[in-house]
């Protein structure tokens, strides 16, 4: 399972469509395999998406999204855990131990974690 | 004493000052990290005070520059405040909010740099009416505000309802494609074919089998029977776009068709009907062509039943920022770009060239731009160079009195400025009672 996560240094990056790094982590019964930093500097948003569809990115976990651009996401079958905050590493064990939902990685304003899961249908 | 101006503000007086502001404000210190949050911001943001302050700026405020140019970041570290730039923040529903934001260093009584406050303003229903606006401009896929076609917007749901032959006429690219579509879409037919064929494309010989279909044997290689475009058009719409380039032995069966609503396959012997509406386009003067003697009048006549003559661009240049505005949000979703408009300089460039293509050659430019871009402004050094040759002003013949070159003067200057008559005003250093009064006395026609 390959997971991206938008980020701007060791953080989270708070708007997903205007994200310059991601951090591709490639996962194996819970356990990292592999582990890559990417630079999609430059690319529109729909760009990206096609990247990250293209690089079999199963799951982004992320910050903030638009209603549009997750419906893009979900349409093109990835899983998106979005309004994520905090430190990129923290967020992965959280994701593996089952405690993503924990009020320490939700962003302000939110009452709980959006998680929405959708299978393409291709 | 406390009356007195310039009198110290409790906490809670400065909240109650900042919840009174329909402006969104909220502060930071040096570590990011908010220390205050009106009112406005909340109901902005979707983010209440309380779990505001405390939380990272961007983790509340999700602005689409706080990852790269983030506008607080570059007033702390160059002293600069930011004034009314325009971006967009997603709100706690998801929503895309625009938004307007200024900066500014927050000193404390000492004048040390404690951290920086930024103000917001929701420009949502800016945005609103600004897309309403629009909208008034766009009549079925044309957009036009000039006066001429939007006399042209008003005809056409009357001219589509009636079943009469249309001829349109208009340099090429000047949408005569689209007003036939148009057509085709606000009449009862809008739910059959809708048939274009190009007659100047094909062959005499090769148009006639194209029109009206051939039957098996009609021809080598005529092994089975082809139905011709009137046919194929049922009760729909057909398009003959170029009519003044068929020839005169085609003219005569297409003047059948019109008149008895009948025709003959190629190599057949029944007589078919057709109930297509027959509409004509061309980028010839017809008239001129019947008076020559290479179209005939008979024909002219059946077609001409309503003309609609369309301008050509030069000669509508107030739609060319709306027309650059229309192409740029179509490139942007095919190219996948995020460019948000023209410099100032490049429009300039745009309004003074002639365009001998027509709408299909702006679009063109912006094409062009577009392949160049990498910012999201198109200035002029990403535009074609051949604009630069010819924004030149040619000498046109003298004008022959004062008042013809005032008028030609005054009409260039209101063509430049989109006619706004406050900008002309402006850019000639006249009040604007003086322009309206020349406009009047000169008799110059406005849009």
């Amino acid at each position: 399972m390959k997971i991206a996560i938008p980020c701007r240094h060791n953080l989270v990056s708070p708007v997903l469509e205007e994200a310059t790094e991601f951090i591709i982590v490639e996962m194996e019964n819970s356990n990292y395999v592999n582990n890559a930093r990417i630079d999609l500097n430059g690319k529109s948003p729909v760009q990206k998406l096609q990247y990250l569809v293209d690089t079999g990115v199963d799951m982004i976990l992320c910050g903030a999204v638009s209603n549009s651009y997750i419906n893009s996401i979900t349409a093109k079958g990835l899983e998106v855990v979005a309004w994520l905050k905090g430190d990129v590493d923290e967020i992965l064990q959280a994701y593996i131990s089952g405690k993503l939902n924990g009020e320490r990685f939700r962003m302000p304003g939110r009452k709980r974690c959006r998680c929405r899961h959708r299978r393409a249908n291709y | 004493m406390n009356d007195k101006p310039g009198k110290k503000f409790t906490a809670d007086e400065l909240s109650a000052i900042l919840n009174s502001i329909a402006d969104g404000v909220f502060t930071v210190d040096k570590e990011w990290r908010i220390t205050s949050f009106n009112k406005a911001a909340e109901n902005i943001t979707g983010v209440p005070e309380e779990e505001a302050v405390g939380a990272r700026c961007c983790d509340v405020f999700r602005a689409s520059i706080c990852e790269s140019d983030c506008a607080l970041r570059r007033t702390m570290e160059t002293g600069t405040p930011v004034i009314n730039k325009a971006v967009y923040i997603i709100n706690s529903n998801g929503d895309k909010v625009p938004i307007s934001i200024s900066t500014a260093l927050l000193r404390d009584n000492e004048g040390e740099i404690i951290g920086g406050v930024e103000t917001f303003r929701d420009l949502s229903m800016v945005e609103k009416l600004r897309k309403e606006l629009h909208g008034k401009y766009i009549f079925e896929d044309i957009i036009s505000k000039n006066k001429r076609m939007r006399e042209i917007f008003e005809l056409l749901p009357m001219i589509a309802e009636s079943d009469s032959p249309i001829l349109i006429q208009g340099e090429s690219g000047t949408g005569k494609e689209l007003v036939a579509t148009a057509l085709h879409n606000l009449s009862g037919r809008r739910n059959h074919p809708f048939i274009k064929l190009n007659c100047g494309a094909l062959p005499d010989t090769l148009l006639e089998s194209e029109l009206f279909g051939y039957k098996a044997g009609a021809f080598t290689d005529a092994k089975k029977d082809k139905p011709g475009r009137f046919e194929l058009a049922g009760r729909g719409t057909i398009l003959l776009d170029e009519i003044g380039e068929i020839s005169k032995a085609l003219q005569v069966s297409l003047l059948r068709v019109l008149q008895d609503g009948t025709y003959q396959q190629l190599g057949g012997v029944d007589t078919k009907n057709s109930q297509a509406r027959v509409l004509a386009s061309t980028n010839k003067d017809l008239a001129e062509l019947v008076s020559k003697g290479v179209f005939r009048q008979d024909l002219f006549y059946r077609i001409n039943v309503v003309k609609i003559e369309l301008p050509p661009l030069r000669e509508r240049k107030e739609d060319i920022p709306l027309l650059a505005e229309h192409f740029i949000d179509k490139f942007n979703v095919l190219r996948g770009k995020n460019v948000t408009g023209l410099s100032p300089e490049a429009i300039k460039i745009l309004m003074n060239h002639d365009y001998p293509g027509n709408v299909r050659e702006l679009e063109n430019i912006i094409e062009h731009a577009f392949v160049l871009i990498s910012g999201e402004i198109i200035t002029p050094k990403y535009l074609p160079g051949e604009l630069f040759h010819s924004s030149a002003k040619q000498p046109s013949s003298s004008p022959k009195t004062i008042e013809d070159a005032q008028r030609e003067a005054l009409t260039d200057a209101l063509r430049r400025n989109d006619w706004n008559r406050t900008r002309t005003a402006r850019e000639l250093g006249i009040h604007r009672t003086t322009l309206h009064r020349k406009i009047r006395s000169l008799r110059i026609e406005t849009p």
